[in-house]
């Protein structure tokens, strides 16, 4: 088996995808690939920082009393 | 639906702008879909486990202050995750104390497939509130993405609130092809001449992306709005007639057709 440019782009993007994607996809050219890869990446991180910075966030609005309840709850 | 709704789609799920993904125009609408529930599969089990903590965390506090969290801490994209694993009871109390405008935010976050359960439980009235809310931004994308998922009653409340191009608009973004059937039997007969001149009167991208919701429609329906277009003057019905045939839909109109030919 010949190696492709490609195939290092692919395996980015089923992995960001957790999974193979139709054909058509998996055929675009490496750039494209590239690019919806760390899009994907991209969009994840954003989330999970987002995440953090709200749920701490969150505790301020909890009455204090119960604030260490909630954190543990949450896992912070 | 178009491939370039489709990236739309995707586009706002990523958080960037559709042209970044020009690349995919010309990929078939069935893949683009493919690629764009896996992502949002990805994004929601990626934190799903916190997803599930903040739920079981807002049962402690009284809803008020899950409201406040909601709207001041959290914002809509983490609401639209946190109401995925919300009890649907839960998510339509705080929903109820929710303002249209954010619950409209939550929306266009929202995956509607996992959402189903506090979908089905939600009143008609806020659900109404919400799509008059996302048409006055124009966010047709959103709300094509839940047709496939409100209940019959919902969705009939929210297409007898809609004008037709609403209506239509709407269906052009739906996943779900299948209910447009269903959905124009639910348009009331005062509103379907106003249906009719829409398709009549659209421009050349209104028309891309209206006509192939008429494929959709069931013999009664089409009969419906042909009656509708025999109104029409016969330059309005050849407007509409070309309109149908550059589109490669007229020949599967049957009595539509049939009208729009005479």
């Amino acid at each position: 088996m010949t190696y492709e440019p490609g195939d290092d782009a692919v395996a980015e993007l089923r992995k960001q995808l957790r999974g193979t994607l139709p054909a058509n996809v998996e055929d675009l050219d490496a750039d494209a690939l590239w690019d919806l890869a760390g899009a994907m990446r991209t969009a994840r991180r954003r989330q999970t920082e987002h995440l953090i910075q709200a749920t701490e966030a969150s505790l301020s609005h909890v009455p204090r009393l119960i604030r260490p309840v909630v954190r543990k709850v949450i896992g912070l | 639906m178009t491939a370039a709704a489709e990236i739309v789609k995707l586009a706002r799920l990523l958080g960037e702008k559709p042209e970044r993904f020009e690349y995919l125009a010309d990929l078939p609408v069935s893949d683009l879909r493919v690629l764009r529930e896996k992502a949002t599969d990805v994004l929601f089990d990626a934190n799903r486990a916190v997803f599930e903590r903040i739920a079981a965390a807002s049962k402690l506090v009284p809803t008020a202050v899950t409201v406040g969290v909601a709207q001041k801490a959290f914002g809509p994209l983490l609401c639209a995750r946190v109401a995925g694993v919300l009890e649907p009871e839960r998510a339509v109390d705080i929903a109820g104390r929710l303002p249209v405008d954010f619950l409209a935010d939550v929306a266009a976050e929202l995956d509607p497939r996992r959402a189903a359960g506090v979908l089905a439980a939600l009143p008609s009235g806020p659900v109404v509130a919400v799509g008059r809310e996302l048409t006055r931004r124009g966010d047709y994308v959103t709300m094509g993405r839940f047709i496939g998922e409100l209940p019959d009653s919902a969705l009939r409340a929210t297409v007898q609130a809609l004008d037709a191009e609403a209506i239509l608009r709407t269906a052009a973004f739906s996943e779900n092809e299948d209910r447009f059937a269903e959905i124009f039997a639910m348009v009331p007969d005062t509103k379907v001449p106003e249906i009719a001149r829409v398709f009549a009167s659209a421009s050349d991208e209104l028309a891309e992306a209206l006509l192939p919701v008429l494929k959709g429609l069931d013999k009664a329906g089409l009969t419906r709005l042909a009656a509708a277009v025999k109104e029409h003057s016969p330059e309005q019905r050849a407007h509409f007639a070309e309109l149908a045939e550059q589109a490669g839909v007229l020949a599967e109109l049957g009595p539509l057709a049939e009208v729009l030919r005479a």
